[in-house]
């Protein structure tokens, strides 16, 4: 009797000391991370939405991957790769014994499976519609080739060297799910990745557990808690009190509370992504590049950043943002001068390519972007500045789609633009906003309508050249060539910030923003 | 059942143990103790024993009443204090974090207000006017700017202006910016931000902005500044509802704390140790007593945005709730403790008494039964289980005292009865049992009549009163057995009747009976009667009565047990009794029968002896006979051995004379025909030719025409004239075509001699041949004479003599060869070293088992003999393969007289004389047979020692 007394003492005694822990009763190995939205869908293939992405991410891999924190590409499912001499053939040596999250194998057949279902139409699973952002990436792949079971060849129209950076981001699924899941594939998502989904309550919350037959180093965390916290200032509130370890999307204002918090990190990283002001070239005296350099010298990109993006942001050089590998600072620096502006200015007008009594029209965007938070404040910047130089300009402020429509169609003068790097190739940011291919009334992705056969030639050259640092080199020619022509003012590379518990510890970010997640481990609570 | 479970199941038994069946032994040990119950005597009984049970009574009621009690109220109160410690701590825990979010805020809100401030159009226009201008300006905007200290930098980065707002200057006299901070610096890049710094010991913050015009262009930097001191501390505690401390690295705090006459405590001074946790470790929680009150306490680090501590900031929770709920706890446990304790000390009283007396009572009387005294009787009153078992308890003493009394009698008729029976069982006469019986009876029950009947007689068994006692009324002693025997007759056909049925009749009033009321009348036995029978296994070996008087009490049951049993042993002893006599009677009668049957055989031993006398006689004629049968047949054989060579003889010798005549003759007309050369070369041939021809088999028939045919054309290529009828004379010598040459050679060329020459010649190898003969059938009789003389032995008839075995085997052999003759006789003999034996009684064996293998032949067949020798003896094996001895009649063929033969042929003494020969020698004769084989076996130890 006396014994069962004790016993139920300590048992009430060890209650109490559960209790008293802090008031965070949760699991210690599972991570939870508030996000604004709730993720669209977990097939990889037709996902775009940055919750889908990241969560998508830890579900599927591709051929190859990131080093972590960068855009450089290692070997993912293919251990090694080779390429032709003539580079229109690439074949990829899958790694063996890697096994889907439904214990299927993962070989060449899969691979070839998962491309079959983009690019084939006559394919039973064929993505249709759904595909033609990933069937834009792919557009040059002309056949998928299972050699062996564990080699693949993939063959294209031409030699492609970013073909990697997009390997890097498209999935492999497992035919097994596709074929039992079809279109509820979404939510029933099934790949190689360290974490397979374990619950996904629509509105609420997606958790992720670690898989445990995962090829490569598994991950530290056995789970991963994807909670929907819409409200900005409730993800930090959860953030402070230990609900909660990490958040995204904390608001600019209170980016300094959370450097403040002793509990709390702030961790940020350079986007792969530039917000930039373009010049009409097809349009006077825009096509000409004296106009443009003296412009663009009266452009002080400091107040921007420092106002506009409150600091969450890097100035811009040029078109990549300093973490991207062919990023390359142009000799030819145009500086922030006033005078100088001014003096070119006025001698252009003497010379009649310069008319100081028009006034031209700047396009902006009235909706926020990831990469400007907020635009109308950065053209009013833009405005005023060149006012300051004798350049009038009339402001049209028009929601996003209206204002990229505008300017595919060439309606601007001058105009405030960015654009996120679909891949963490720099073709996915030079060759979409600089190459005349691009510059089709319509359609243009390059709205400087800006045509240099040079800089059209280096850019075919690096995309099908293999070798790194030849294409280092080419890029670093287009960009000083850029720099020279200024067919459009570089303005800022945004930051990407996330916020953690400080106990945290592992957290490094790519350059798309999101933790990289398998290496996250808990440290001691400060 | 087991011993150990059987035990205490018959001691339990043991003080009312009327069971016949338990020994004799075991109830008497329980005599000198008669009515004793098993209750162990105590110890008197002290005087203390209630008071003490009433004690046990009240401690037990107490801790029943009390320990649940008290551990539900210690269980409660510490669960319900440990939540309200662990509830103090989370509180303390959640305010720190939101005094943290407060500082924060405020921090946020200084940085907004900063915004604020350098927005203004006319701040920027202010700024180039100068620090009158600064100073309407300030006068204007003052409602929005917070208490802090505002300092002014133009885009030179030269302080240009510095107010404190909102009074109170003492407190921001340390905490402005200089202008060379990197703060100030960064506010001239456009940054907007705010800060924690370190200054001196106190935590600053700061916001700084850019003040910029219309066009962007940067007027200057806005930077201000607010200690983190006691003032501060206020004013989150007023939005906190706890008090807050709030310092520097060293650990002197400003706090929040009040002193009772509503002063602000002085500076509070952090242990080194506490400090130095809380900046490495981060967030603790911990109790702080002070004169004020007694806290629980959460402090963490303050740091600057790189994460650098700067400063400490902690909140304290009031814990005097807690401390008052844990003395109200205390208080109402000891109080509530004290009633509980109380109420059941009384409550234990009173039940201890309640159940104490009763029980008290009862012992009181167990302790009179202990002692002996089972009259007490035990008095109580109510209507509970006590008073039941105080009920039971009176009764089980009057049952008791019952018992003892009935057991104390019954007790005294075992003993006597089982005297009774060891003095019936020590007598065997008879009469004298019954006597015993009788009188044991009489003796140990009241009784008016005892009487004993036997069952007597062989076929038809009767009964015969034995033994009767009866008592006439008045008269104390019994009656004479004699006058008693006589008044029993009357009974005789109960008796009859009790066993004839084997059942014991029991009547309460026998003259009431309507069977038997007339016979007991007549026997005078009116009252209890019973009569039963002595059983004994299979029968009734007498029948017992006992009859009470009338007024008598009747039979008991025990009474009857008693008597079976007794009846029991009277039969025992009756029968012993019995059997004795009997026993008796067929020794007397087995005596006279033995000595009848001795004088019988010695009549039949005597003339045994004589005819086995008779029988040796006649067994050594019949020896003798077979030994002259044996005999007879030798010498049948051997005249016919020695007639053959004699016929041989005579014939020989009735052809010398006139071949010797032809041979005078053919030697002078070969002188007359034969030049003295040719004489020499003749005789010298014939002497050479003659000898070696009649050593030749003579040719006959085909062969003989053949060699003829060969010869005449020897020769008559040698051109002798009728070489033709030369040649067959020539063939029928045996002579060969060489020889033919050889004899051409000798005689030359004179070829008229060959007639003479051959004449000659065929003479002259009969006179050999003749000689020959002769000389065999001399040699063959010399032969068997020997062997008759061998076989004989005369001279060594008696002794045993180192004999060659093959030897008289060989000798048996050639007297038997006569009657051996058409029988193939195969030797397979061995190496065999000399053995000890009477070898002319051995010769006899080989003779008997040879001949007995012959005739079983029929003459015709193979004999084998085998001999060996093996380490102590060698064998003889006489084989035959004839068709054998019978399988029934193998066991019999050594027996004398036993012959297959039909009658007269044979003595049938053969093999057994040859067996009793080989027993002589100590050694064994063995017959195997089948059809086809049979074999007769002679072992023969080799030593004499063996041989014994």
């Amino acid at each position: 009797m006396r014994r069962v007394v004790v016993a139920a003492i300590a048992m009430l005694a060890a209650c109490d000391a559960a209790t008293t822990t802090r008031g965070l009763r949760r699991d210690p190995g599972a991570l939870v991370v508030a996000k604004p939205s709730d993720v669209q869908g977990l097939d990889p293939a037709i996902i775009t939405d940055a919750e889908s992405i990241e969560v998508g991410g830890l579900l599927y891999e591709g051929l190859a991957r990131w080093k972590p924190g960068t855009t450089d590409v290692e070997p993912g499912l293919a251990a090694s790769w080779s390429t032709s001499p003539d580079g229109k053939q690439w074949t990829f040596e899958l790694r063996p014994g890697i096994v889907f999250h439904d214990g299927s194998p993962l070989d060449a057949t899969a691979v070839v499976y998962s491309f079959e279902r983009l690019l084939d139409p006559k394919h039973p699973h064929y993505l249709g519609e759904r595909g033609v952002f990933w069937r834009s990436l792919f557009k040059e792949i002309t056949k998928v080739t299972a050699l062996t079971p564990l080699r693949v060849q993939i063959e294209m129209g031409r030699p492609f060297a970013p073909l990697l950076g997009n390997l890097a981001l498209y999935p492999i699924v497992s035919p097994a799910a596709v074929e039992t899941w079809g279109e509820e594939l979404r939510t029933h998502p099934v790949g190689t990745g360290p974490y397979e989904l374990e619950a996904w309550s629509p509105g609420e919350s997606v958790v992720v557990r670690r898989f445990q037959r995962y090829w490569g180093t598994p991950p530290l965390l056995e789970r991963i808690v994807f909670r929907v916290v819409v409200d900005a200032r409730q993800r930090l509130v959860d953030l402070e009190s230990g609900a909660v370890d990490i958040a995204t999307a904390i608001l600019p204002d209170e980016q300094s509370f959370v450097e403040l918090h002793p509990d709390l990190d702030l961790h940020h990283v350079p986007g792969n992504d530039v917000s930039y002001l373009a010049f009409n070239t097809q349009k006077p005296p825009f096509d000409h590049p004296a106009v443009r350099r003296a412009m663009a010298r009266g452009i002080n990109k400091e107040p921007i950043v420092q106002l506009a993006f409150q600091a969450r942001a890097l100035p811009a050089n040029g078109a990549l943002p300093p973490s991207q590998w062919a990023y390359h600072e142009p000799k030819a620096k145009l500086g922030y001068d006033v005078k100088r502006a001014r003096d070119e200015l006025a001698k252009l007008a003497v010379a009649g390519t310069w008319d100081p009594s028009v006034r031209y029209k700047l396009y902006a965007s009235s909706t926020p972007r990831p990469y400007s938070p907020q635009p109308e404040r950065v053209a009013r910047f833009l405005q005023e500045a060149l006012s300051q130089i004798g350049v009038q300009t009339d402001l049209v402020l028009q929601p996003h789609p209206v204002h990229r429509k505008s300017l595919q169609q060439g309606e601007h003068d001058l105009a405030l633009f960015g654009w996120i790097g679909d891949t963490g190739d720099p073709d996915s940011i030079l060759y979409v906003l600089l190459h005349s291919a691009n510059a089709v009334l319509g359609s243009a992705t390059n709205i400087a309508f800006y045509r240099d056969p040079g800089v059209d030639k280096l850019l075919v050259d690096a995309q099908q050249s293999t070798d790194q640092s030849t294409r280092t080199g080419l890029y670093a020619a287009v960009q000083e060539r850029v720099a020279e022509d200024m067919p459009w003012v570089p303005i800022a590379h945004s930051e990407l910030v996330v916020a953690t518990r400080h106990e945290l510890q592992g957290v490094v970010l790519s350059p798309f923003g999101q933790p990289g997640y398998a290496r996250i481990r808990r440290g001691p609570a400060r | 059942m087991s011993d150990r479970t059987a035990a205490p199941a018959t001691d339990s038994k043991r003080p009312l143990a009327v069971d016949t069946s338990s020994s004799w032994e075991r109830t008497r040990k329980l005599t000198p103790v008669p009515g004793s119950p098993r209750i162990p005597r105590a110890a008197p009984i002290a005087p203390a024993l209630r008071p003490r049970l009433r004690t046990r009574l009240v401690i037990a009621m107490l801790f029943a009443a009390l320990v649940p009690v008290l551990i539900v109220a210690v269980l409660a109160t510490s669960v319900i204090l440990s939540s309200l410690e662990s509830g103090l701590r989370e509180d303390a825990d959640r305010q720190l974090t939101v005094g943290l979010n407060l500082v924060l805020r405020s921090v946020e809100r200084l940085g907004d207000e900063c915004n604020q401030v350098s927005a203004s159009a006319i701040l920027a226009d202010a700024m180039s006017g100068g620090a009158a201008e600064l100073d309407a300006w300030l006068a204007d905007a003052q409602v929005h700017v917070p208490s802090a200290r505002l300092q002014l930098f133009d885009a030179q980065g030269q302080a240009v202006y510095d107010r404190t707002l909102g009074g109170a200057t003492a407190r921001f006299t340390d905490v402005d910016v200089k202008p060379t901070d990197p703060l100030v610096a960064a506010g001239r890049r456009w940054a907007r931000g705010v800060s924690l710094e370190r200054v001196g010991d106190r935590v600053v913050m700061r916001a700084v902005s850019p003040v910029i015009d219309s066009s962007l262009a940067l007027k200057g930097v806005i930077v201000l500044s607010t200690p983190l001191d006691g003032d501060f501390a206020d004013g989150i505690k007023g939005a906190l509802a706890a008090d807050v401390m709030i310092g520097g690295l060293s650990g002197d705090m400003y706090t929040t704390f009040r002193s009772s006459v509503g002063r602000r405590s002085e500076l509070m001074q952090l242990a080194p140790g506490e400090r130095d946790a809380i900046l490495k470790q981060g967030r603790r929680i911990r109790d702080l007593d002070l004169p004020s009150g007694r806290y629980k306490v959460a402090a963490t680090a303050i740091v600057d945005s790189t994460e650098e501590p700067i400063g400490i900031i902690g909140v304290a929770v009031d814990r005097e709730p807690l401390a008052a709920t844990k003395r109200l706890a205390l208080r109402s446990l000891i109080a509530g403790g004290g009633l509980a304790l109380l109420f059941a000390l009384v409550l234990a009283l009173l039940w201890s008494r309640r159940l104490g007396a009763p029980i008290a009572e009862l012992h009181r009387g167990a302790s009179a039964v202990s002692r002996g005294d089972l009259d007490h009787r035990i008095e109580m009153t109510g209507d509970d289980e006590l008073t039941d078992l105080a009920t039971a308890f009176n009764q089980m003493t009057s049952t008791l005292k019952d018992n003892q009394a009935r057991l104390a009698a019954r007790m005294r008729e075992i003993v006597a009865l089982h005297d009774a029976g060891r003095a019936v069982s020590s007598v065997i006469d008879l009469d004298s049992v019954s006597r015993k019986i009788v009188d044991a009876v009489a003796r140990t029950f009241d009784v008016q009549l005892v009487a004993l009947w036997l069952v007597e007689g062989g076929a038809q068994p009767g009964l015969r009163a034995s033994a009767a006692r009866a008592k006439r009324p008045g008269v104390s002693s019994a009656l004479a057995t004699d006058e008693a025997l006589a008044s029993v007759s009357a009974l005789k056909e109960v008796a009859e009747k009790v066993k004839a049925s084997r059942q014991t009749i029991r009547l309460e009033r026998a003259s009431d009976d309507p069977t038997h009321g007339e016979a007991m009348r007549a026997a005078g036995t009116l009252g209890p009667f019973v009569a039963l029978p002595l059983d004994r296994k299979a029968r009734v070996v007498g029948v017992l009565v006992v009859a009470r008087s009338e007024d008598a009490r009747e039979f008991s049951e025990a009474d009857l047990n008693l008597l079976t049993t007794f009846a029991d042993q009277a039969g025992a002893a009756v029968e012993n009794a019995v059997l004795y006599q009997e026993v008796r009677g067929a020794s007397e009668e087995l005596e006279r029968k033995v000595r009848l049957r001795t004088a019988e055989l010695t009549a039949i031993n005597s003339e045994l002896g004589r005819a086995f006398a008779d029988l040796r006689d006649t067994q050594a004629q019949l020896v003798l006979s077979e030994r002259m049968a044996g005999l007879g047949l030798l010498v049948a054989g051997v005249a016919h051995e020695i007639n053959s060579p004699s016929a041989a003889i005579r014939g020989s010798i009735d052809g010398l004379a006139p071949a010797l005549t032809r041979v005078t003759r053919h030697g002078s007309e070969l002188a007359e025909r034969a030049s003295t050369a040719q004489r020499a070369s003749i005789t010298s041939y014939l002497e050479a030719t003659a000898p070696s021809l009649a050593e030749r088999p003579l040719a006959t028939g085909i062969a003989a025409r053949k060699l003829a045919r060969e010869v005449s054309a020897v020769l008559e290529k040698a051109g002798i004239a009728d070489a033709q009828l030369l040649s067959a004379d020539l063939a029928d010598l045996g002579m060969t075509p060489a020889d033919a040459g050889t004899l051409v050679a000798a005689l030359g060329t004179d070829h008229a001699l060959a007639h003479a020459v051959v004449a000659a010649l065929t003479d002259h190898v009969y006179l050999h041949r003749t000689a020959s003969t002769v000389r065999h059938a001399v040699g063959q009789i010399q032969r068997i004479v020997g062997a008759l003389k061998s076989y004989s032995h005369l001279d060594q008839q008696a002794t045993r003599v180192e004999a060659d075995l093959h030897e008289g085997l060989e000798t048996t052999l050639v007297l038997m060869h006569h009657a051996l003759r058409d029988i193939v006789v195969e030797r397979h003999y061995g190496e065999l070293p000399l053995v000890p034996v009477y070898v002319d009684e051995l010769n006899q064996v080989w003779t008997n088992l040879i001949s007995n293998a012959q005739q079983a032949l029929g003459g015709k067949g193979t004999i084998a003999i085998e001999t060996g020798a093996e380490a102590s003896y060698v064998f003889v094996r006489v084989i035959d393969d004839g068709p054998g001895v019978p399988a029934e009649a193998l066991s019999q063929i050594f027996e004398p007289f036993f012959t297959t033969k039909p009658k007269g042929e044979g003595t049938g003494l053969g093999l057994g004389i040859a067996k009793r020969i080989v027993d002589k020698h100590g050694g064994k004769l063995r017959c195997d047979s089948r059809p086809g084989r049979t074999v007769f076996e002679v072992r023969l130890p080799t030593t004499l020692e063996a041989a014994a």
